[in-house]
């Protein structure tokens, strides 16, 4: 049984991580065909295992044992670590595969290979896991690999701030996480998932405990209001932010809450996690609509479903949410690899203002495509999942409904603009380089294939609800109303971007203008953080160097006159004069006299 | 004769072939000298026997019978941890020397061995008297080592560093004889002087002498100020030892004689220590993160790591004081990983200032990468030898302080934050216009015996946890 140990597909990944990073300069050619072949056996192993996994199997390695201590490295296969774990080996080996041709061959492949297969390792290992433990060990080597990928090309202004950037965000959530995890083992006598959520009890403890993971969760998932990271950390390499967007990092935060579901309900979470989830989903579709790169549209429309996703396990739907994580993986790794393969044939061009897309071209019927899946458009993928979180959010809370719907309507147009402003592009732009330009292969297959699973991952609707033992909600009052709304966004998209009927600056310049400013500005929250936190830190800091080195050191140093006057007394004592050594011979004598009977003279003391 | 005694005679002998033979030679026999060293101490390690927590390999000779004081030596959980941490870092400085120090090399070959003994000699005397005579004799060796090899402004550090640690070392004194005098033993041996039973007024009075000379050493916050300025005119290897040893003796002085002779004082005070401990990490993290000195911020940084030491130790209970030991000797590899890379970077580029060399990982990847590891392990992330001591010192302080152990969790956050920014500067970034030769593969073996420890121990702790806790659940002030 290979279901057994499922876990080892971490191995080769590790293996993949070790052997190029070690003999980087050696193997730089081979890198590429050493990590896709190491992915290729990571997934051949979980795809037999999910075929073969009938019932939860649960193993676990002493890890440190002492006092009352008995940490173990588990690790967990059941239906929700399965379907993710198979997931990331999936999209992690079309990943690997499509950077092949994506990369230059200037670049440092070896590294490159060897932190994503470090990448792909650690988040198979934070989803097998079993414990607060080993989870906490791979996430933080997620959220190491990730600072390592956004600044690959470390020589960019741009991708070097946005690596630290996404970094010191993830740490914040990592330290935090970390705390939880530390007070949740001073009082749980295991630290494993199910034990937990079986036997914990509601209290204030679990409370903050269970806030301070979750802090992790949402740094790493990019929730409101720890986001900020995601929308620059598309500086790294398009497969870097196709792997990070659609089944890794992202989906973590994700995950977690999803594996202790019952823990945060125990722990009266749910509520907050609702609101942050429908916080993010809005303010992350409304920065994407405002946006003009073609990668940071689809960075934060990916905070925008993530949020959707918390929304989902806000209200308990563990269903809903597992289901628009599954087909948003496939979606988003599509469109990612879509918007690579533009970029790729105009020199990394980023501008959809200054890109074009040639009508009824190859990449044009692709991204088209692409479109209609993301839009939440009937029957594709998207539509099942966005729609039974829409559904469930009618059932939990009007508010949320009333938002998450029109958040769908956003979501539907800033996709749309997405394809009809570089289609609609008057300019004339032509692709630099070749005139025609020819897609690889590696990189148009894995984007196909992907593309065939996001239009058809909806038909695995009735499945993955049985899987997780749920059933099916279809409320049909909201399928007609988001249904509608995602047509209405397409043809108004379609007038305004493609058709130009109305000049959207009409908008900006209107009084409705001041929205624009506000999604533009990004609700000026980035600002916030990087004017008012860091100078803040900046200025405390610099200011306990000056205390250190003129208060405390100065204060040391005062002390100097006293030594000097010391000195200068005792220095007397050297006199050379043979009398006064001899004196102060028998003074010491009789000191040690007295010491040597402290006890005798205290006693004739009377002490 | 024991494996101790030849433990701290191996050293000594080593010196004096040193002093005698030609001075081409120094190198290999210091660099045979450590290592037979630290063959003995691992064999120490696998002869020792963790089911009880007793002193083992008891030596004891003849010294000043007059007064109780005799050559006393012997190993538990703590000591043993803190010999193997010696002798590690000595056979590492002494390799990294051969790169970085280039004059008087006799000299201070024979003067580094010396040292060895001396530091060797603190972690395993069980007399009083001796630990001191070692305790003043390291400083006095560390005193020359930057005296005469250390940078532009040795003087004043050296000399500051002597008065300090010196002044610190006169409480001691005045705090052993005390000690001494009133438990009423006739003798230094430090077990029957921690079964000793004092009076209440003169345990405070004690203890409070006792955690100042420690403290100082350790650094803790306000007694910090000498540190930074030793380490950066210390040669490396010598701030190796220093970061690595020597702030580790403080610790290990207020585990072993502080809170284990007077547990009771040192329980009802557990509120201001841990104060004083917190004071110290975000004062140390804040400081460090804003250094522009690559081996200063270092050294800021490990004032926070020892605050994070006496957190765990102030918590007195087994997980915490585990902790507290097993991030001594994490940080005693991280901070010799550190200060020996800061010398490597100063060698090559001739400049330790951040912000005036970049690029390291592509122009230097050696140095660039391991310089990544070293910022990474400084807030312990999992699997580096960081992680389990944070944990269990955490989990231990949790126990006892509540809710006010997130504030030093937010020094760990600052931390994280400034040595990233260093990372970012130097080893990322566009890579300087001047070329940079990478260390070779000679230079680069302290290195990756450093790197096997931090990933060894960061991977498998329950190796070292074996030996520390037979320690730990016995000591005298567990509550």
């Amino acid at each position: 049984m290979v279901v057994e140990v499922a876990y080892l597909a971490i191995v080769p990944f590790i293996l993949s991580f070790l052997v190029l990073s070690i003999f980087a300069k050696r193997l730089n050619r081979f890198a590429p065909f050493i990590s896709i072949f190491l992915a290729a056996v990571s997934l051949a192993i979980l795809a037999v295992s999910f075929l073969e996994f009938n019932q939860t199997i649960e193993v676990k390695f002493s890890w440190l044992t002492f006092a009352n201590i008995n940490f173990t490295i588990g690790f967990l296969m059941d239906k929700l670590s399965m379907m993710f774990a198979l997931l990331v080996s999936i999209i992690s080996f079309f990943v690997l595969v499509y950077s092949y041709s994506y990369m230059d061959k200037k670049d440092a492949l070896s590294r490159f290979h060897a932190e994503m297969s470090l990448f792909a390792g650690s988040m198979l290992g934070i989803v097998l896991s079993s414990n607060f433990i080993t989870l906490l060990i791979f996430w933080e080597i997620v959220g190491l690999s990730s600072y390592l990928l956004i600044g690959f090309w470390h020589y960019k202004k741009e991708a070097a701030r946005a690596a630290k950037k996404a970094f010191v965000i993830i740490i914040l959530g990592d330290v935090f996480m970390f705390a939880g995890i530390a007070f949740l083992a001073t009082q749980f006598p295991s630290l494993d998932f199910n034990y937990l959520n079986s036997n914990a009890t509601s209290s204030p403890f679990l409370t903050i405990a269970m806030s301070l993971i979750l802090v992790g969760a949402i740094a790493k998932s990019a929730q409101f209001p720890l986001h900020v990271w995601l929308g620059d950390a598309m500086e790294g390499p398009t497969p870097v932010s196709t792997l990070l967007h659609s089944a890794t990092m992202v989906k973590a935060g994700i995950f977690l809450v999803a594996r202790l579901l019952p823990l945060y309900s125990l722990a009266h979470l749910l509520d907050p996690i609702a609101l942050i989830g429908v916080a993010t989903a809005f303010i992350g579709a409304t920065i994407a609509f405002s946006e003009i790169d073609i990668k940071r549209v689809l960075a934060f429309s990916t905070v925008s479903q993530l949020g959707f996703m918390m929304l989902a396990l806000g209200a308990s739907k563990i269903g809903a949410s597992m289901l628009y994580s599954f087909t948003q993986t496939f979606s988003k790794a599509a469109i990612f690899m879509i918007a690579g393969i533009i970029m790729h044939s105009l020199k990394e061009q980023r501008d959809l203002r200054k890109i074009r897309i040639r009508p009824k071209s190859m990449i044009f019927y692709i991204a088209l495509l692409g479109m209609l899946v993301m839009s939440g458009l009937p029957p594709f993928g998207d539509f099942f999942g966005k729609d039974t979180i829409v559904g469930s959010a009618m059932g939990y809370n009007t508010l949320f409904f009333v938002t998450i719907l029109f958040t769908s309507f956003i979501s539907t147009l800033y996709i749309s603009r997405w394809i009809f402003l570089p289609l609609g592009n008057s300019i004339k732009l032509k692709p630099e380089g070749k005139k025609k330009h020819k897609i690889p292969l590696t990189m148009l297959v894995p984007t196909i294939l992907l593309l065939v699973g996001a239009v058809s991952s909806g038909f695995f609707t009735p499945y993955l609800f049985h899987y997780f033992g749920e059933a099916e909600e279809f409320n049909m009052l909201s399928i007609v109303l988001s249904t509608s709304s995602v047509v209405a966004a397409i043809l108004i998209s379609y007038a305004v971007f493609y058709k130009k009927m109305i000049k959207p600056i009409v908008f900006v310049r209107s009084p409705l203008g001041i929205f624009h400013k506000i999604f533009v500005n990004k609700y000026w929250i980035d600002a916030a953080y990087d004017k008012f936190a860091l100078g803040m830190f900046n200025f405390v800091f610099k200011a306990l160097d000056y205390i250190d080195v003129f208060v405390i050191d100065r204060i040391v140093n005062l002390f100097n006159p006293v030594s000097e006057i010391f000195a200068d007394t005792f220095k007397k004592m050297q006199s050379g004069v043979t009398q006064t050594y001899v004196v102060g011979i028998l003074l010491g004598l009789l000191l040690l006299f007295a010491m040597l009977n402290a006890d005798k003279i205290m006693l004739l003391l009377g002490v | 004769m024991g494996p101790i005694s030849l433990m701290l005679a191996l050293p000594v002998v080593t010196a004096l072939l040193v002093y005698l033979l030609p001075k081409k030679a120094s190198r290999w026999i210091a660099i045979i000298g450590t290592l037979a060293t630290l063959a003995i101490s691992a064999s120490i390690l696998v002869n020792f026997d963790i089911r009880d927590g007793s002193f083992k390999f008891i030596e004891q000779y003849k010294w000043i019978p007059s007064i109780g004081a005799s050559v006393l030596f012997g190993v538990d959980g703590l000591s043993l941890v803190m010999v193997l941490l010696s002798t590690s870092l000595f056979f590492i400085a002494i390799l990294v020397s051969g790169s970085l120090v280039h004059e008087k090399l006799k000299l201070y070959y024979t003067l580094f061995l010396l040292l060895e003994t001396f530091v060797l000699g603190v972690f395993v005397s069980l007399d009083l008297m001796l630990f001191y005579i070692f305790w003043d004799l390291v400083i006095a060796a560390m005193f020359f080592l930057i005296l005469i090899w250390g940078g532009s402004n040795k003087r004043y550090a050296s000399i500051k560093f002597i008065i300090y640690t010196g002044a610190a070392s006169f409480i001691l004194l005045l705090s052993i004889i005390g000690v001494y005098m009133m438990s009423g033993a006739s003798s230094f041996d430090i077990r029957q002087l921690t079964s000793a039973v004092y009076p209440q007024t003169f345990g405070l009075i004690a203890f409070i002498g006792l955690f100042f000379a420690f403290i100082v050493k350790m650094p803790i916050f306000p007694f910090h100020t000498w540190l930074p300025d030793a380490h950066v005119e210390a040669p490396s290897p010598a701030s190796v030892i220093l970061a690595g040893l020597l702030l580790k003796m403080g610790a290990y002085g207020l585990i072993r004689v502080a809170y284990s002779m007077f547990p009771n004082v040192a329980s009802s005070l557990f509120v201001p220590i841990a104060a004083l401990a917190g004071i110290s990490i975000i004062y140390g993290a804040a400081v460090a993160v804003v250094q522009k000195d690559l081996k200063r911020m270092i050294a800021f940084s490990s004032i926070a790591h020892m605050g994070m030491v006496l957190l765990g130790i102030a918590s007195m209970n087994q997980i915490a004081l585990t902790g507290a030991i097993f991030a001594m000797f994490s940080h005693g590899i991280v901070s010799a990983m550190g200060f020996s890379m800061a010398g490597f970077i100063h060698e090559k580029i001739g400049t330790r200032i951040i912000g005036l060399f970049s690029g390291l990982a592509s122009s230097a990847p050696r140095m660039g990468w391991t310089l990544l590891i070293v910022a990474i392990a400084s807030f312990g992330i999992p699997t580096t030898s960081a992680f389990p001591a944070e944990l269990m010192i955490v989990m231990g302080a949790f126990s006892v302080y509540g809710y006010y152990v997130l504030i030093p969790i937010i020094g760990i956050l600052i931390l994280a934050g400034g040595f990233l920014f260093m990372v970012q500067k130097s080893s990322f970034n566009n890579p300087s216009p001047k070329k940079v030769k990478d260390m070779s593969f000679v230079e680069y073996l302290p290195f990756i015996i450093l790197l096997i420890m931090l990933f060894f121990f960061g991977l498998y702790p329950q190796f070292l946890v074996y030996f520390i806790d037979s320690y730990s659940k016995v000591a005298s002030f567990i509550r």
